[in-house]
């Protein structure tokens, strides 16, 4: 097999050894599908009349000048640009992302989301990849994303690449139900300065400062701070008892019963702060450098329940988390030529997150290279390969515990892919494969074979099938959570408390998919395009709990009810996405998006656990969902644009199916002032989205929201 | 049988972002009408200008090489400055000149160049101006700027445009 080839060829030096201290530390990481066709010769561009030039699909040319190809690729990829992130009036790059056909974005509350496309979604969804400037911030804590810790300035990105289904052959373990990859514009196109700022009712305060300037040829930087204060949002059925709230009065001072706080409101307020850099080196010839960082602090109000020790209770604690981090990256591309180009990134990732049911604190080390050159006239390989090493320190409480506190993993991962074009310009065919080593589960294989034709200038069809494997997350070996049960003394005197713990699993292996998708792209006439994916996916060895020791020995106290998790569940998913694109006129923009989803879950679980468990995962997923927008330029520089949205019902967790309706009124006044004023969800007062995860604390509901916004550029 | 029109390379092939530019910069001098001034005899090149970093590479070039419009073979300059660019018909703003790109455009409007951007920062200055929306390639022509270097922008282009600012103000500055 091609793949052992290159694996063998990369670990020439010797076989892995059990130390941290191989060597294969050589990485892999495709920031962009590569499926491109022969473009056209420059006679010919020259020759094309001027209405097909500005028609012409144009593959959104990268930073680092690497063609991504996402508009012609044998997959569902969506992109989000620059002006559409702008006329979204979206405040988060999770707001961001339900421009996307087909992605559930749910949000938990004022600083959570829950974000998967596909099925599977929740707090802690597992299933989507998420990348920024090819820096992946998934965790290896719960194998998702934690969304409040991810932002930059949203002006500063040049444009968010969303694939929908497997991308694991690529990117590697974890991209099994989609890929994000959010990328920002190089330093030399945000020169010169950018002052915005917002205040509203919900986005109760923004303030945002970037500026860019040059430090000699070829080399530009730019710096940037930016602050939110997003206000608490309304409580989602009853609460929790405030007689039993206990209220963090700060570090070390410990808490105290509360008063009587206002009803209704959620108290999960939010701040955040962040700044950051990137230098960009772009001297003549052949390299290309960049050097980025950010660091960022967040203020999360939260309630949760919480275990009374000793007795077992409940009770509920009402505290400020702060979550905290960096990052520092380092990217330099080289080309030798035409075709054949090179990536060698490395970044450092460090976390903290004090949560008042667990403390995290985790470093992340990784590792990437990736070469793609053409062979032959019809074929363009790409590969490449990876190293990861994660640390963690843990901070356990008697709700969740993770052992040992202390635990540091390795990835190491090779990857190669072919595209072969089996008639140039109609028929190609890509095949590829990552092979990856991990300390959980060992080998993982992760193998696509994709197709598109090209069936003539306005047709185009593609198909694929790819195997994905999600692998266990540092939770999911090491747990262990327990919930408040029945206390002590209440089922008779001197009883002792009886709860539920529920325990990891170091034998849980991967969870996997084998997914089988099919695309038709048309354009009918020039104004209209069309975009319609179906997808079946087979999933095996899905997460699920079992009772594994139910022993009531009621000498001690508590009496612990455990279950254990396993690979209890299997799962079929079908379903597809459309997208409408009109362009009504050059000034006037609608699109139409709708995407079903349907899941049937088997499940040997024999505790319901919810969410986090499996038995109602298909109830916590949309089937449906719609949405209507509009992007309308009026003379004077006003710009008038509306999205209509609906998603389906989520029965599990007893949310209503929601109509919602954003509007945003921009005023371009000058060249260098913009206006705007946005509402969001203006259709009813509060509605809820989602629910927390397994970790209790407060649902909330989603508020009317207005702000006004003003950014000047110098 | 594999031979496609044009428009069908418009919808099958998708193109590079810098292609696409470079062809439509082709155009834009295709569909210029510049006065005779402009020109010290019938037979002089139109000359492009590329300030700061260039981001077409090899391919503008090509798309020029043997072309004439009106007569007029068309010339492609590379200038770290504005003061090496100075004659040229249609001057390219380079995302290095961001910083400022408003001194710039200035001076290349003192002799009167006509100005492209495609950098948020470029275009708040130049006189037409490039942008990526959604996967296609738009222009807008600020016709105060224009006028103020005696070009005249065929009507056929400036249809196209995604929209004409000063067409109805020919008042303003």
């Amino acid at each position: 097999m091609l793949a052992n080839r290159v694996i063998n060829r990369l670990f020439r030096m010797g076989p892995p050894g059990n130390t941290g201290r191989r060597l294969l530390a050589v990485a892999a990481l495709l920031v962009l599908a590569r499926f491109s066709m022969a473009e056209p010769t420059p006679a010919e561009l020259a020759d094309m009349n001027i209405e097909d030039l500005l028609n012409a699909k144009v593959v959104v040319s990268s930073v680092a000048r690497r063609p991504g190809t996402v508009q012609q690729s044998p997959a569902a990829v969506t992109v989000i640009t620059q002006e559409d992130i702008r006329r979204s009036g979206s405040t988060s790059i999770a707001e961001v992302l339900r421009m996307v056909p087909g992605m559930d974005v749910a949000k938990v509350d004022s600083h959570e989301w829950a974000i998967s496309t596909r099925g599977f979604n929740d707090l802690f969804a597992n299933k989507l990849l998420v990348m920024i400037d090819g820096r992946s911030v998934y965790t290896s804590l719960f194998s998702g994303t934690a969304w409040d810790a991810q932002d930059v300035i949203l002006d500063d990105i040049d444009r968010i690449e969303v694939v929908r289904g497997p991308g694991a052959s690529l990117w590697g373990a974890n991209a099994v139900n989609g890929v994000v990859n959010v990328v920002t514009k190089s330093a030399a196109e945000t020169q010169g300065m950018l002052v915005s700022a917002s205040a509203g009712n919900e986005e109760r305060a923004y303030g945002a400062f970037r500026y860019g300037g040059k430090l000699g040829d070829n080399l530009h930087f730019r710096v940037y701070a930016k602050y939110n204060a997003r206000d608490e949002s309304a409580m989602f059925g009853t609460g929790f008892p405030e007689a039993l709230i206990k209220i963090d009065t700060g570090s070390n001072s410990g808490t105290v019963t509360a008063g009587v706080p206002p009803p209704r409101t959620a108290h999960d307020a939010w701040q955040m702060a962040r700044g950051g850099f990137r230098v960009d080196w772009d001297p003549p010839g052949a390299d290309l450098i960049t050097v980025q960082g950010d660091i960022y602090r967040s203020w999360e109000d939260q309630t949760y329940q919480r275990i009374t020790p000793v007795t077992f209770g409940a009770y509920y604690e009402r505290i400020t988390d702060i979550v905290s981090g960096g990052n520092l990256l380092g990217r330099w591309t080289h080309t030798f030529s035409n075709t054949s180009e090179s990536i060698l990134q490395a970044y450092y990732d460090r976390s903290d997150r004090n949560l008042s049911v667990l403390g995290e604190s985790r470093q992340t080390f990784d590792l990437d290279f990736q070469h793609q050159l053409a062979v032959g006239e019809r074929q363009t390989v790409v590969w490449g390969a990876g190293y990861r090493r994660s640390r963690d320190q843990l901070r356990n409480t008697l709700e969740v515990a993770l052992v040992p506190p202390q635990r540091t993993t390795e990835v190491y991962s090779a990857f190669v892919q072919d595209e072969i074009a089996v008639i140039p310009k109609r028929l190609s065919l890509t095949l590829g494969s990552r092979l990856e080593h991990n300390d959980f589960t060992g080998e993982e294989f992760q193998p696509n074979a994709r197709l598109i034709w090209t069936a003539n200038a306005r047709n185009t069809f593609w198909a694929a099938v790819s195997r994905a494997v999600r692998t266990p997350s540092r939770a999911e070996d090491d747990f262990q959570v327990n919930f408040p049960g029945v206390p002590t003394n209440v089922l008779f005197p001197g009883a002792p408390a009886i709860t539920v713990g529920i325990r990891g699993n170091r034998d849980f292996d991967s969870e996997k998919l084998t997914a089988f998708e099919i695309g038709y792209r048309t354009q009918p006439i020039d104004k209209l395009s069309i975009d319609a994916t179906g997808f079946y996916n087979q999933y095996s060895g899905l997460r699920g709990f079992r009772l594994t020791n139910a022993n009531l020995d009621f000498t001690h106290s508590p009496v612990v009810i455990v279950a254990t998790l396993g690979n209890l569940a299997s799962a079929e998913t079908y379903g597809g996405e459309l997208s409408v694109n009109l362009r009504v006129t050059p000034a006037w923009r609608l699109r139409a998006d709708y995407s079903v989803l349907k899941m049937q879950v088997h499940s040997d679980t024999t505790i319901n656990l919810g969410a986090l468990g499996t038995t109602e995962i298909a109830g916590s997923n949309p089937q449906q969902q719609v949405a209507l927008r509009s992007w309308l330029d009026l003379p004077h520089g006003l710009e008038f644009d509306t999205t209509l949205r609906w998603v389906d019902e989520l029965p599990s967790l007893n949310v209503p199916a929601c109509l919602g309706l954003d509007l945003r009124l921009g005023w371009r006044v000058s060249d260098r002032l913009e206006l705007s004023l946005v509402g969001q969800n203006l259709l009813d007062p509060q509605h809820p989205e989602s629910k927390p995860g397994f970790f209790s604390s407060q649902a909330t509901e989603i508020e009317r929201s207005y702000y006004v916004k003003a950014a000047i550029r110098f | 049988m594999l031979l496609i029109s044009g428009s069908a390379l418009a919808q099958s092939v998708p193109l590079r972002e810098y292609s696409v530019k470079a062809a439509f910069l082709y155009n834009l001098v295709k569909y210029t009408d510049w006065p005779s001034r402009a020109f010290s005899q019938p037979n002089a090149p139109i000359v492009i200008g590329l300030l700061g970093s260039d981001p077409f590479g090899p391919v503008l070039d090509r798309i020029v090489e043997g072309r004439t419009v009106n007569g007029h073979p068309i010339l492609i300059r590379r200038a770290a400055g504005v003061a090496e660019l100075r004659g040229s018909h249609v001057v390219f703003i380079g995302a290095s000149e961001s910083g400022r790109a408003a001194e710039q455009c200035a001076a290349i409007e003192s002799f009167r160049g006509l100005t492209v951007g495609d950098t948020e920062q470029t275009a708040a200055f130049t006189a037409v101006k490039c942008a990526l929306e959604a996967d296609r390639v738009v222009f807008t022509v600020d016709l105060t700027r224009t006028s103020r270097v005696g070009v005249n922008i065929s009507s056929k282009l400036l249809h196209l445009a995604k929209s004409v600012l000063g067409r109805d103000d020919t008042a303003a500055p």
